[in-house]
């Protein structure tokens, strides 16, 4: 049962870190500690112990605010287990005791040490780890298609493709993906995001893209997790953060479409070609648009 | 010679509304794939004189011609944009506001009334100003009312207008 303070997620985490870094070095960066508590979170839930892990799934997986674990924690997170503002490291005075079932604290160590026999010491784990919490946890597929993109778009070495080569085919995964019956306040947005990514892949060259694509991205990208997680998230300690989230992001969604809307308005403005077909059909479309307008109105 | 250009002739212009061609075609299957479209004739006449079974290039298409679409509003919106001027009223008009009240078009349509009155404003300042409208329901039947009570010199039809006065593409 989790209490509060919660001693039973101090002996998790007291356990995990003891268990990857024994010897206190600052090896283990903060998103990778979240994916790993993640992890344990799960595994123990799927054994009947729930830890009160607080978080939320953001722009990069499970997300967990250190001011949150500071307030669930019987004591504060980042005096006793953070180093240099980077890195997590076991505590240096560890509970001698917490108070907790033994049966309980048997779950957790087992299940600290198979994430370790799993993930431990071996290379590039950061990356397997993020990789196996999106996989088992992600909320959407979406999500998870996503990072795939954004990789892409930060990659900055050339290969032997084109980035519209690489990009289109993850754009049309994308939006058989999206998840348009959760958010349908966003949806419009999303879709002018993908035409107007596709007009920059269209009518820029490489070196233009580039700069642009990253814009569009980090800015849809930001907005869009914003949603996510008012949707996915865990044992927030305070009932007020998930009422400025909402505000936050309804308040976020206009600006994020008119500023695609921009960047769409130059992009047909300047470069974009006509095609010079269709133009009966032009012309009916023009009229349901001043029609839907008018309606509106 | 300056034009007051109503409103419904701007979003005419950038909508290109006059142009419309009505003529769709109707196919029942696809008629039930696109029912949730608001825009479904639109879509069922791309279909017919695009007999592609390729997905991609359905959905390419597709695209294109709301590229195009949307690109040719924009430009319309720009054309104006470069060629309009925008003036905020400071004044009221009481009086020829009483005048539409008796006529019945403050009842009737009252925003009618406030755009008349606008361009009275601007009839004022420019002088010989020339009234285009579409609304021949409430603002072209009223042509002497408005001309003997307004500083407009004059109130003309869209269609009258479009005919003979301008070589709009």
């Amino acid at each position: 049962m989790v209490t509060k303070p919660n001693f039973l997620l101090e002996y998790a985490i007291d356990s995990l870190l003891k268990t990857f870094n024994q010897e206190r070095k600052p090896v283990m960066k903060k998103a990778h500690f979240f994916k790993l508590m993640n992890l344990l979170d799960t595994r123990l839930k799927n054994q009947g112990v729930d830890i009160g892990l607080p978080g939320y799934w953001y722009k990069y997986g499970f997300y967990i605010e250190i001011n949150h674990l500071n307030s669930v924690l019987p004591r504060e997170f980042n005096k006793f287990y953070m180093k240099d503002d980077i890195f997590i490291v076991p505590a240096l005075n560890p509970r001698i005791k917490y108070d907790i079932l033994d049966e309980i604290k048997k779950k957790i160590d087992l299940t600290v040490h198979s994430l370790w026999r799993q993930f431990g010491l071996k290379s590039g784990y950061g990356d397997a780890v993020k990789k196996k919490s999106y996989e088992i946890n992600t909320p959407y597929k979406f999500n998870s298609i996503f990072q795939e993109y954004i990789g892409i778009v930060n990659r900055t070495e050339q290969g032997f493709s084109s980035k519209k080569e690489i990009l289109e085919p993850l754009l049309d995964n994308l939006l058989s993906e999206f998840p348009d019956k959760e958010f349908p306040e966003f949806y419009d947005t999303y879709l002018e995001w993908d035409d107007t990514t596709r007009l920059c892949l269209d009518f820029l060259s490489e070196k233009k893209q580039d700069e642009l694509i990253k814009e569009l991205t980090d800015l849809f990208w930001d907005t869009f997790s914003k949603g996510v997680r008012i949707r996915h998230n865990q044992n927030i300690p305070d009932p007020e953060i998930l009422k400025r989230w909402k505000v936050e992001y309804e308040y976020e969604i206009p600006r994020t479409n008119k500023h695609i809307e921009n960047i769409r308005k130059n992009l047909l403005l300047d470069k974009y070609k006509a095609s010079g077909k269709d133009e009966a059909l032009i012309k009916q479309l023009m009229k349901k648009a001043y029609e839907m307008s008018v309606e509106a109105n | 010679m300056p034009f007051f250009l109503d409103n419904n002739v701007l979003i005419g212009y950038i909508f290109e509304t006059d142009n419309w061609n009505s003529k769709s075609l109707k196919v029942d299957d696809l008629q039930s794939f696109t029912k949730n479209f608001y825009s479904k004739d639109v879509i069922i006449g791309f279909l017919n004189l695009n007999l592609s079974h390729d997905k991609s290039t359905i959905i390419n298409g597709l695209r294109t011609l709301l590229r195009d679409t949307e690109s040719r509003c924009l430009t319309n919106f720009q054309t104006l944009d470069n060629l309009i001027t925008f003036y905020k009223r400071d004044k009221s008009y009481k009086e020829i506001y009483h005048v539409f009240e008796i006529d019945g078009l403050a009842q009737i349509d009252l925003m009618d009334v406030e755009i008349i009155i606008d361009a009275h404003h601007i009839g004022l300042q420019v002088g010989e100003l020339f009234f285009i409208t579409g609304d021949y329901l409430h603002i072209v039947p009223r042509r002497d009312i408005i001309k003997n009570n307004t500083s407009l010199k004059d109130v003309i039809g869209l269609g009258e207008f479009y005919h003979g006065r301008t070589d709009k593409q």
